[in-house]
This record gives structure tokens, sequence and C-alpha cells, in this order.
């Protein structure tokens, strides 16, 4: 299955981004560009949380968006979303938020729990299990975040720089977990991120956003 | 093995003792009263007092209104709580203007106006009296009031705890997939628990305090409107020490309120 | 997973206790009470007599329970108006009692005793003989009496009117009360030294209270019978026990 973007973003009455990319099963692409330049509007307007302007965003023949109308809410486009902020529920456990990606998508009880374990296993959540979300560092509650998003067995990822928070040596580990998750999921992913160099072992298209436009070749 | 040491704690600031000085006259304007109140109510014959019959219906009519008009309250109020916390493009200056109303109206006028609502001449109540339900000087009357004057408190409280609710973790639960029902269930209403309880809380508080209001649509009719503060007036009269220790049992039940609801707050 | 997430057993007994207070009073606070009640609207400066009369009544019929509720006859015929269930009603002003018979709200009201006005006043040891009215009132630093649209404050002011210590009186009055009953507090309580009341007030006010008749004219106190009433048999019965026994008590038989 394949994603096809060919939208026009507006902010207010200000153009942002002019987007046309598509992007095969198994695609990781990464979106890269400068600040402000409306990469997460874009993730956005993918995700079904904001209108495009203009245009129509489509996954193979089914229309997700045309011009500012929603046809298929964020609930049924499949996507497992890590923000730039973690939003974790800071109430409750490691574990519990994990598992909340799960409960969320109606899994059942067992392949939710399923994995909801291997992917705090992989992310290296297992000692901070039952830590209190709003007691974790900057780096922890990243990697909860993505837990969270695989760990609701989505369809695609939408990851919007979601290594900011690392350091070095985590990073390493992290890019390999997300490598290894995205390598089972469908696609295609896509990623938001400053340092395309970091995630080389995924395999990614790069698009970068210039002058205000995102077009592929 | 080197310990270091502790660290050291961060030195007072310069007239620290400033807050609290200047909190102890409020303090001990809200004390004395109650102080007082509390000193003859605890006496033996006020303590006889309070275990009379027409004390302990006191106690259970209040309580029964109270509850009851809590819970109207909350039905009627917390919906025009949340309408006014999505920012609704018009109408919402009018009408958190209205729901304010009976917070500045004397309880007296709001019980009025009950009457002229409700009452057995009224808009309403004549065509309520020819079916055969009338509601003035009614236990319901007495409801009716409590929660007239107590809607402001649960319509501005609620409303915070609505603008409180997180869009970014609503559109996060939604991304991955979440259905309204279980959004509702696993990420809204846990955010919701705490501060609609306290509304509550403050709510019943208002509700059992209510005087002027139910004095005047609902009438004082033991075992039927004649809630505490009602029998407390009644009793003032002719029998002081049986009215304060009428009065302690009400203190004494609202600081039971606020501490149970604080600690089911406090228990997430 | 889910059970991870109901993890709110801590609270479940608090909550416990707050809901069954909330409920007692909702499941018997508002339910009625197994005996016949008979609710009796009263003058307030006539609540103490009557109460005696219920309780004598109650003493008779031991399944029935007698409230009375005392305020002042304007408010109560006002509340008969608008459908309180009062069965019973007892004014202190004949015309009330005749408008509420005229408009089919009570039967016709019947007498059941007459009373005066009295100045009730400190008594001052120092002059033990009696003292002209005059002498009394100019000698008082503040004097209660009540509030005009109260039939207490209304004969009050139809007193005054036709007396010549009226501005010597006005003078000192610092404030209107809402019935007899609060005129009588504020004397006994000490905060007036002179007051106008009722003369069979003067019954039970303390001893070092004296009482002078003002006003001969006298004040009709009526009974009647709602006609908004659940239990009119026995509402009844109680008006004829009043009717009978009142006009003694009424004289003045300390509570």
């Amino acid at each position: 299955m394949s994603l096809h973007v060919d939208v026009e973003l507006f902010v207010g009455t200000q153009p942002r981004l002019r987007a046309i990319f598509s992007a095969a099963r198994g695609d990781v692409v990464l979106i890269v560009g400068p600040n402000g330049s409306g990469k997460t509007t874009l993730l956005r307007a993918l995700l079904g949380l904001v209108a495009p302007t203009r245009g129509e965003v489509r996954r193979d023949d089914e229309k997700w968006s045309s011009g500012p109308e929603i046809l298929v809410p964020s609930e049924a486009r499949g996507f497992g979303y890590v923000p730039q902020a973690p939003t974790l529920f800071a109430e409750r456990s490691v574990g519990q938020n994990v598992a909340l990606g799960g409960v969320c998508r109606d899994l059942s009880a067992k392949k939710g729990a399923t994995a909801a374990r291997e992917y705090i296993e992989a992310f290296e959540l297992v000692a901070l299990k039952n830590r209190k979300a709003a007691d974790l560092s900057g780096g922890e509650a990243a990697r909860t975040s993505l837990a969270r998003a695989f760990a609701s067995c989505p369809r695609h990822l939408a990851l919007d720089e979601p290594l900011a928070h690392l350091s070095e040596d985590s990073r390493r580990s992290v890019v390999d977990a997300v490598a290894r998750g995205l390598g089972a999921l469908e696609g295609p992913h896509l990623i938001v991120t400053h340092h395309p160099a970091w995630f080389s072992q995924v395999n990614p298209r790069v698009l970068r956003v210039q002058k205000h436009a995102l077009i592929e070749d | 093995m080197t310990t270091s040491p502790l660290p050291r704690p961060p030195p007072r600031r310069r007239w620290w003792w400033l807050p609290l000085l200047s909190s102890i006259p409020g303090l001990v304007f809200i004390a004395l009263p109650i102080a007082a109140l509390i000193w003859i109510g605890l006496s033996d014959g006020a303590m006889r007092a309070l275990w009379r019959p027409e004390s302990l219906q006191a106690i259970r009519v209040s309580l029964g209104v109270a509850s009851a008009a809590t819970l109207l309250c909350s039905l009627l109020g917390l919906p025009i709580a949340w309408w006014l916390a999505r920012d609704p493009p018009f109408g919402s200056r009018l009408v958190r203007g209205l729901a304010m109303t009976p917070l500045v109206m004397p309880p007296v006028v709001a019980g009025t106006g009950l009457l002229l609502t409700f009452g057995r001449r009224g808009i309403l109540g004549t065509s309520l009296d020819a079916v055969g339900l009338p509601i003035s000087f009614t236990a319901v009357a007495a409801v009716l009031a409590a929660a007239f004057v107590s809607m402001p408190l649960i319509v501005l409280s609620g409303e915070a705890a609505f603008r409180g609710l997180s869009v970014a973790h609503d559109d996060l639960a939604r991304t991955l997939g979440a259905s309204p029902f279980v959004r509702l269930r696993h990420i809204i209403i846990p955010q919701l628990r705490n501060p609609i309880i306290a509304s509550i809380a403050l709510c019943f508080g208002r509700a059992l305090g209510e005087f002027g209001a139910t004095i005047t649509f609902a009438g004082s009719f033991p075992g039927r409107t004649r809630t505490v503060p009602l029998a407390v007036y009644q009793l003032l009269q002719h029998d002081q020490e049986s009215a304060v220790a009428l009065s302690v049992s009400l203190i004494v039940v609202s600081f039971l309120v606020m501490l149970i609801s604080g600690r089911v707050i406090r228990s997430s | 997973m889910r059970s991870r997430m109901l993890r709110r057993r801590r609270g479940a007994p608090l909550r416990g206790v707050l809901v069954s207070l909330m409920s007692v009073g909702l499941v018997t606070g508002c339910e009625p009470s197994p005996t016949a009640t008979l609710f009796v609207g009263a003058a307030s400066s006539m609540q103490a007599t009557l109460q005696t009369r219920a309780r004598a009544f109650e003493d008779q019929h031991p399944d029935v329970r007698v409230e009375v509720i005392g305020d002042s006859s304007s408010r109560l015929a006002r509340q008969l108006v608008d459908g309180a269930p009062y069965d019973i009603f007892v004014s202190a002003r004949v015309d009330l009692s005749d408008e509420l018979h005229q408009a089919g709200i009570t039967s016709k009201p019947v007498v059941i005793a007459a009373a005066g006005l009295a100045l009730a006043y400190e008594y001052d040891p120092r002059r033990p003989s009696a003292r002209p009215l005059s002498s009394i009132i100019s000698g008082a630093t503040n004097i209660g009496i009540a509030d005009p649209s109260v039939p207490l404050g209304h004969y009050t002011q139809r007193w005054l009117s036709a007396s010549s210590d009226r501005s010597q009186v006005l003078q000192r009055v610092q404030s209107f009360e809402a019935n007899a009953l609060a005129v009588e507090r504020r004397l006994t309580a000490g905060e007036v030294s002179v007051a106008v009341v009722y003369t069979q007030q003067c019954a039970t006010l303390p001893r070092h209270l004296r009482c002078m008749p003002i006003d001969t004219t006298p004040i009709l106190y009526t009974s009647a019978l709602s006609r908004a009433s659940s239990h009119p048999t026995l509402a009844r019965a109680f008006l004829r026990e009043i009717q009978e026994n009142v006009p003694n008590s009424a004289r003045g038989i300390a509570r």
C-alpha cells in the first residue's frame, strides 16, 4: 500500500508548505527542513489532526482528506504517533503508558500485553516499568513514547524528532530498536528530523523542504 | 569510602515570616466565631439537645436536600460548564453572566423568583398545581432552592475542570486509534475525576448551608423542608443552646465532606 | 492489562463513606412521617400558647403530630395564598383572616382570644412605684418595636399615631423587628430596655421586666381551617381544642 500526498498547508492566511510526494509499502521517509518550515504541520495533516487547506491525502484509493474536509478520521488511519513533546500520562507508570497504546487500538488483551512487553524490552524500559511518567528524564520519556506507539501495533509510524532528547549512547540503541520495529510493520513510515545521518540504518528516502516546498522528483 | 557531604538546604528567603504573619488576622477572624460555637456546642446540655428527634430530623432533611440538590446541580450545571469550556463563538459571555447570577442574588430574592415561577400562582406553578404537582413548600422546593443557589459554583469550577483537559493527549489517543468511548474512559474521565469531585464537594457544602431561598420558597416545615439552617433560625428564638449544638453538627458534617473528598482526590 | 488502569482500590472505602452519607439523606430525609402531621401556621405571639395546646392534643391522639410554625400573620397569609400546606391558620389580624376567607382559602375565622398592646420595661429598683408612661419612655435609652409590615408593628403604629409620646418613642427606636417574638428577644437579651409587645407575652417575661397596657382597642386572634388541608377531620378537632381552651391560657399561664 502507498501513501500519496499532494497538499498545500496554510497557517491562517500565510502559506506554509506545499508538499507533493508518494511513499510505498516498506518506505521510511525522512522529512528534513529548517525550523518553522511546516514539517510538524505536514505530519499532523497526514495524521488527520489538521486539515490541509488545499489538496488531498490518499492511501491507495482511499481518500483521507480532500481540500479542507477530513474524510477519514485519525482513529481509522492506523498510525503510531510520537510527537515532539512525549505527551505521556503523568500520573500513570511507564508500563501503563505503554499499555495504553494497545488499549487505544482495541487490541485483544493478550496481543496488547505481548506487544507492550516486547517494546518495553526493546526500548530498555524494564527497570523503569513502575516509575510514574512525571518522574522520568527527557530521554526516558521519549523512549516511553516510542514504545507506546509501537505497542499499539500500527500500520504506519509518524515520528517527530524522536531522538532529540537522547544522549549519543542511547541514540544508537534506540535507532536499532526503531529500525527493528519499523521492519516488522507494513509502512510506509515518516520521520521528521534534523539529522538524517542518524537514521542511515533504516535505508530511508530523504525529502528536504526547500523554499516552502517539499516536492519529490 | 568517601561520602559526599549532604547538600545544604537552600537559604531561607528574606522576610520568610511575612506571608505567615499577614495571614494570622484573617485566620483569627474565621476561627474565633467557630471556636465560640464549638465551645458552647460541646457542652452537656447542647449535646443532649442534639439527640432530640427534631434535631436529628433537621439533619436528615439537610443531608437529603443537599444530596438531591447536588445531584440536580451536577446534571444541569456540568453541561453548561462543558459548553463554556469549549469557548463557543457566541453567547459565552451572556451564558456565563446568567450562570453567575444566583451567586450575586440575595438568596431571599432567589427564593422569591422561584416562588414566582413554581409557586401556586407562578408562571409554571399554575399548570403544575392543576395537574396535582404542587412544588412550593414541599421537599422538592427545598431541593430546587438549594440547587438554584449552588449552580454557579458547579458551573465555575466545572468549567475550570473541562478547560484542564489536554487536547494534546486526546489527539494522541485518536491517532493511536481510540474510539470516543475509549478516550472517554481512559483519557478524559481520569483527568476530570479529581476536579469534578472537588466541584461536587463545593456544591454540597453550599447546598447544605442554604437558608434564604429555602425559607422563602419551601417554608420551614419540620420533617419536610426544615433543614438545619432553618431549624437553627427557629431555635435561636427560644433555645440558643440547642441552636448552637445543631450549628456545630452542620460544621462537623461540612468538615467531614471536605475531608473525605480530599482523601478521595488524593487516592488516585 | 485493563486492571492495571483501574488501580483505584485505595479510594473505594472512602468514596463508599461519602456515598452512604449522601444516600442516607436521600433515602430517609424526604420520606413522609408515618403518623399524621398537622401543620399550624400561627402568629408568633401565639406560638407558645398553641404549642401547649398541641402537646395536649398529641397526648389525646397518640398517632398524631402537631407542628406549630410561628411567623408573622402577614407572611403566613402570603404563604397560604401561595399554597403552603398549613392545616390551620391562627392570625393576629382579623382583616387578613377575612381576606383569606373571602378568597376561599380558609373557612370562616373564629375569634379565639383578644389581646392588647403593652409596654414592657425594665424594672428599676430605685424607683419602685408605678411610673407614668411618658416617664418610662423618656427614661429609655432604646426602644424595640416591630416592623410596621407585621401585625404587632401595625398595631404599634396605630397606637403611636394616637399617642402624645409618639416623637419620644420614635427617637429611641433603633430597629424594626421581624415579629413579636423577635421584639421579646431583644428585650430579654437586654439590647433594648423598653419594648411594645402583646399583653399575653407579658406573662412569660422574666422577673426583672414589667408590663403596662397601653392600647385599649382589642387585638383579635382568629383561627380558621385551611381548605387545602389534607387532614380536615383531625384539623377540625384541633380547632375545637384551640377554640375551647386558648381563651383561658392566652391570658397568661406561664410556660
